[in-house]
């Protein structure tokens, strides 16, 4: 079921003032407008849920300063995904399952969304994710992330993720010799 | 690292670079900068060092280019995310990564000290990896630690099958975790050997979900449950009577459990509980099958591939919305007598049981399960269980008031749960299934989707 679509959807910028609409449309830092389904925001997302229900949602766009077009985009998409796939609303749905709940793994089509963005687009997504208190989302993103870590050497995290190493070579052997019960002889 | 004393002196431009705006704004500016400011940069990078350019590259990542959504190549985007992000994705890595993490830079220094969630598990891919000594590892981890950083999850595996530790280990670490106060606590056995858990008690008002995987319960390990509880059972295996009373249980699931089902009791507080049961779960066939079934699963139990023992499962579903479940005769007529789509089962349970009844080669409705009583050693148990499982749905049903069956009436999975409910002194009359119009096609839809979303949200939930 699940159709790839919904991209460009958002970008036609309807202005479509209706008083019951079952859509929200908010408006990246640099302005372009997209439009993602009221419920899922409000299920996926605490702070714009929180916007909805507080009736500081703004038909013409809802301003979200901290996040580019790029990564607007990827949230709304993985909204419209998130709407596609699953069987049982009701089930996730329900109060406590959803929140307290340990992670689950991602799922397939989750997989896919993360691995197919590119290294900034990622950590937009982070960030965006983040700053909208999308839960699910954090977790899916976040989780590729330590993927991308695990199995490596710090020589090789470093590299993946640009990370400078700062140490002197004496403060890196220090640091290993006092925290050598954490690391395999090699 | 070879330019190491030279590294140093780049701190201060790194930790300015935040101020220096400009340059963040400049999208791509830097990875155009680098190759434009070299000539002959093809050539200098096939001959300079990998690791050599980009030690230098900080230079170039003023950084903080996120708003403006830049690609700037050389940022180190992972060490400017905040602490809380940074232990966030922490939580997915083993315990032993974690602290590893300290020597990538300054940055993350401090970082491991601090990380809530607290995976010790071993899995089969780990063991060139982990710590030679690992109860030492344990013990160095948990002195070391932010003493004032709380233990919000701990995931254990009850022993090593490399005597790496054993169970006392484990335990032990379980003990200082709820002392702790750890809120989610999670426990695997192992594939070679079920986590018995005979003392370990999990009274803490701190906990809040309990999973176990593997495990071996017996009814002495859950009885004191406290606190508002998730209890999530993964192939556990169930050996005598094990009851569960936990007033507190607000939702429950057990998904297959090895030999026979759990009873519940008390369980008034449960917004969703979930049993399901694999078609050999209660067979004959069982012993067989559970070997293989151990030997060829991974350590870790969310092994993707696991999805195909799921398709022959049923689910068994006790809240709210949930899937089955039977309505006791004095409270069925609020939902089901004013609709025309209801009929008495035994209408159709005729149909049942013909042709496609040995659809799967394990079935629940053997004969097997309908004397026995538990007092036979190997006997596997299985009707009476469920019947306990089922029928203080009673209990269940309190919060299942909207229960049905929800599969078409030609699937024999209607009448293995009608015949699950009759063996357990459920009289024919009181079960009900409604016709909700769906064809056979729909409703086979809708148990795979539950199969696969209980997979989903439930199997593979391990990492």
């Amino acid at each position: 079921m699940e159709v790839d679509k919904g991209k460009g959807e958002a970008e036609e910028t309807r202005k479509v003032a209706e008083a019951d609409r079952d859509t929200v449309t908010l408006k990246s830092s640099d302005g372009k407008l997209f439009e993602v389904s009221k419920e899922a925001a409000a299920r996926l997302s605490t702070v714009l849920a929180g916007m909805i229900a507080g009736g500081s949602i703004d038909d013409n766009g809802t301003d979200l300063k901290q996040i580019g077009s790029e990564a607007l985009e990827n949230v709304v998409d993985y909204c419209n995904k998130h709407a596609n796939s699953i069987p049982s609303a009701a089930l996730i749905s329900s109060s406590i399952s959803f929140n307290t709940a340990p992670f689950k793994e991602p799922e397939e089509w989750e997989r896919k969304f993360v691995d197919r963005l590119s290294h900034d687009a990622l950590f937009d997504l982070v960030e965006a994710a983040n700053f909208l208190g999308m839960e699910r989302l954090l977790d899916v993103t976040c989780h590729k992330i330590s993927e991308m870590m695990k199995g490596k050497s710090p020589d090789q995290i470093r590299e993946v993720f640009n990370i400078k190493n700062d140490y002197t070579k004496e403060e890196l052997e220090e640091i290993r010799q006092e925290l050598a019960w954490a690391f395999y002889d090699d | 690292m070879p330019p190491k004393a030279s590294t140093k002196r780049w701190v201060p431009v790194n930790r300015a670079a935040s101020a220096s705006e400009s340059h963040g704004r400049g999208e791509g500016h830097p990875a155009t900068g680098r190759v434009s400011l070299h000539p002959g940069a093809p050539l200098q990078q096939r001959v300079a060092p990998k690791k050599d350019t980009k030690q230098w590259v900080p230079v170039n990542r003023p950084g903080a280019s996120h708003r403006s959504g830049g690609c700037d190549r050389d940022a180190d985007r992972l060490s400017a995310l905040p602490d809380a992000l940074l232990h966030h994705i922490m939580s997915f890595l083993k315990a032993w990564e974690v602290v590893r993490t300290c020597v990538l830079s300054r940055r993350w220094r401090h970082l491991w000290e601090s990380v809530a969630c607290i995976d010790l598990r071993v899995g089969q891919g780990d063991y060139d990896e982990t710590p030679e000594d690992f109860p030492e590892f344990v013990r160095q981890l948990a002195c070391r630690r932010e003493a004032s950083a709380p233990v919000d999850t701990i995931r254990v595996r009850s022993s090593n099958v490399d005597d790496a530790y054993d169970e006392e280990d484990s335990k032990l670490w379980i003990r200082a975790a709820i002392k702790r106060g750890a809120r989610v606590i999670h426990i695997v056995g192992h594939r070679n050997g079920l986590a018995s858990l005979e003392h370990t008690a999990f009274v803490s008002c701190h906990l809040k979900i309990l999973k176990l995987s593997y495990a071996l319960l017996d009814d002495k390990i859950l009885r004191q449950l406290s606190s508002q509880l998730i209890l999530t059972m993964f192939k556990c295996q169930i050996n005598v009577n094990l009851c569960i009373a936990a007033q507190n249980l607000v939702l429950l699931r057990c998904i297959s459990p090895i030999t026979q089902a759990p009873s519940f009791k008390n369980i008034g507080s449960l917004v969703t509980g979930t049993v399901i049961l694999d078609d050999y779960s209660f067979t004959d066939d069982f012993e067989d099958f559970s070997k293989d079934e151990l030997d060829e699963t991974t350590d870790d139990d969310e092994s993707n591939d696991s999805n195909r023992k799921y398709m022959n499962r049923y689910g068994f579903g006790v809240p709210q919305k949930e899937w089955i479940s039977y309505k006791d005769g004095h409270d069925y007529g609020s939902d089901f007598d004013s609709d025309d789509c209801t009929y008495e089962y035994s209408e159709i349970a005729n149909d049942g049981f013909s042709g496609d009844g040995n659809n799967s080669s394990n079935d629940v409705n053997r004969p097997a399960y309908s004397e026995n009583s538990g007092h036979n050693g190997n006997k596997i148990l299985g009707g009476h269980n469920i019947l306990q499982s089922l029928a203080n749905a009673t209990n269940l049903e309190l919060l299942a008031d909207a229960g049905e069956i929800k599969c078409s009436k030609d699937d024999v999975r209607v009448h293995k749960v009608a015949h699950l409910f009759t063996a357990n002194g459920v009289p024919v009359k009181k079960i009900f299934v409604r016709r909700t119009g769906s064809t056979h096609l729909r409703s086979e839809k809708i148990m795979k989707d539950l199969a696969r979303h209980e997979l989903e949200f439930w199997g593979n939930d391990e990492l």
